[in-house]
């Protein structure tokens, strides 16, 4: 058993191809997500009880159906209402509706864990609601969300190699094609392994260095 | 626009398509739950060397696919190895090694929740090692570490919708197969979808309700 670098070396481009469009699939879809999510959030945490129900539905849905499934009814349900979309455009929007129902999740959480006292508090010390926004409500929902993001962005990652199945030419679906030329999976998925294991390494370590930005006091009393 | 009555009369294949997937996934779940101890001896090892591997392991799982995962299981380890794996054997085999990382990280979390004193209480009783592990720590670790248990083998069924790309027949490949003799697709994956949703929306109410109770014990 050899390893034989060419094939990676040769094929380097398609490589690069399929990671851009993971990269891109993914990076258009989280703020897409995310701000769907925010809006899901609010209507849940506004408590109108048909809205809110809806909400939960929509939750529940995503989260408990695996998204191979979610993209096979996406891929094969949208030409039977006559709406052809490329590939890439149907995975952004699955993978926009996953991320949102876990966001929204999130969200509501990371409001609810805040008290209304401290913004009271806040108004008590003589504090402007634009401060007590900005030093006191953001930064501790953005400690709540941040880690919890973290997951959700490596989670969308892994996830979008699945739409490989569906013939999106990500990254996954990309090595696919070349072994099937090359007859050389050793090389090909360890090539991509590690990238995807990078791209994820990378996302960990900038959400690392943000939270002891966002949270220096934190960052010092664990010791890091 | 949609049409069941076709894809329902393979109603049966649909169930014997979801018992394979909770058998696989409860397999799967098993066998991760044993490596997941032995990676968590890694983690306590005396050796940095063995330490670093376990830590080197966990973060691989956890930062690459799961579909991937399969695929070196499934095509680059009999090359490795020199057998071949029949899909069914490489599925749960892929899905152990990636729960693995998952259950080694509960437990590590679980541990953690015991107090020092503990130790110190037994070692003064002088009970020896086997004795404090097995009678007082394994007892309060598995009631610390069963909710998120039950949420990782939810994981683990929705998870394993993705062995149908090895050609397993589970669900999602049962689904696939019906489509190809009813030319029904939105039909067949919506009935793969009602029977996922009823076994995983199950699990993570179970799993809900159990963090609770044990949020109430603890108070």
């Amino acid at each position: 058993m050899t390893f034989d670098f060419s094939v990676i070396a040769g094929n380097w481009q398609i490589l690069a191809k399929g990671f851009g469009t993971t990269v891109l699939m993914c990076t258009v879809s989280l703020p897409l997500g995310f701000a769907l999510g925010v809006v899901l959030a609010l209507v849940k945490l506004r408590g109108w009880r048909l809205p809110a129900a809806v909400v939960s539905a929509y939750v529940e849905i995503f989260r408990n159906i695996p998204f191979l499934i979610q993209i096979f009814l996406l891929f094969y349900a949208l030409p039977m209402f006559g709406i052809r979309l490329s590939p890439v455009v149907v995975s952004i929007g699955a993978l926009s509706a996953y991320a949102s129902a876990y966001s929204a999740e999130i969200i509501r959480g990371a409001i609810q864990s805040i008290s209304y006292g401290q913004v009271e508090a806040g108004y008590a010390l003589g504090l402007r609601y634009l401060t007590i926004f900005r030093k006191i409500l953001i930064p501790q929902v953005l400690g709540y969300i941040l880690p919890a993001a973290t997951n959700l962005t490596i989670t969308l990652i892994k996830e979008s190699a699945i739409l490989s199945a569906i013939t999106v030419p990500e990254l996954t679906y990309m090595a696919q094609n070349i072994i099937g030329r090359t007859f050389s999976p050793v090389e090909i998925f360890t090539a991509i392994a590690l990238l995807y294991w990078g791209l994820t390494a990378l996302v960990a370590a900038v959400s690392r260095g943000l939270e002891h930005r966002l949270q220096p006091h934190l960052a010092a009393r664990r010791g890091a | 626009m949609l049409h069941f009555s076709k894809t329902l009369t393979f109603l049966p294949q649909f169930f014997t398509g979801a018992g394979i997937t909770l058998g696989v996934s409860a397999l799967g779940f098993i066998v991760g739950t044993v490596i997941g101890f032995g990676l968590l001896a890694c983690g306590r090892s005396r050796w940095r060397v063995v330490r670093w591997i376990g830590a080197l392991y966990t973060s691989f799982i956890r930062g690459t696919p799961l579909i991937v995962q399969i695929f070196v299981v499934y095509y680059v380890l009999p090359g490795l190895v020199g057998i071949d794996l029949p899909p069914l054997l490489a599925g749960v085999l892929a899905l152990s090694f990636n729960s693995a990382a998952f259950v080694a990280e509960i437990l590590r979390a679980g541990l953690t929740r015991i107090p020092a004193g503990q130790y110190e209480a037994a070692k003064a009783l002088g009970l020896k090692p086997v004795v404090t592990w097995f009678k007082i720590i394994m007892p309060q670790l598995f009631r610390a570490i069963i909710p998120p248990m039950v949420n990782e083998f939810t994981m683990l069924v929705k998870a394993s919708s993705i062995l149908s790309v090895i050609a397993v027949v589970e669900l999602t490949r049962t689904a696939q197969n019906i489509m190809n003799v009813t030319y029904r697709p939105v039909e067949a994956f919506c009935v793969a979808a009602v029977l996922y949703f009823i076994v995983l929306f199950s699990c993570s109410l179970l799993t809900r309700h159990l963090e609770r109770k044990a949020e109430g014990a603890r108070a």
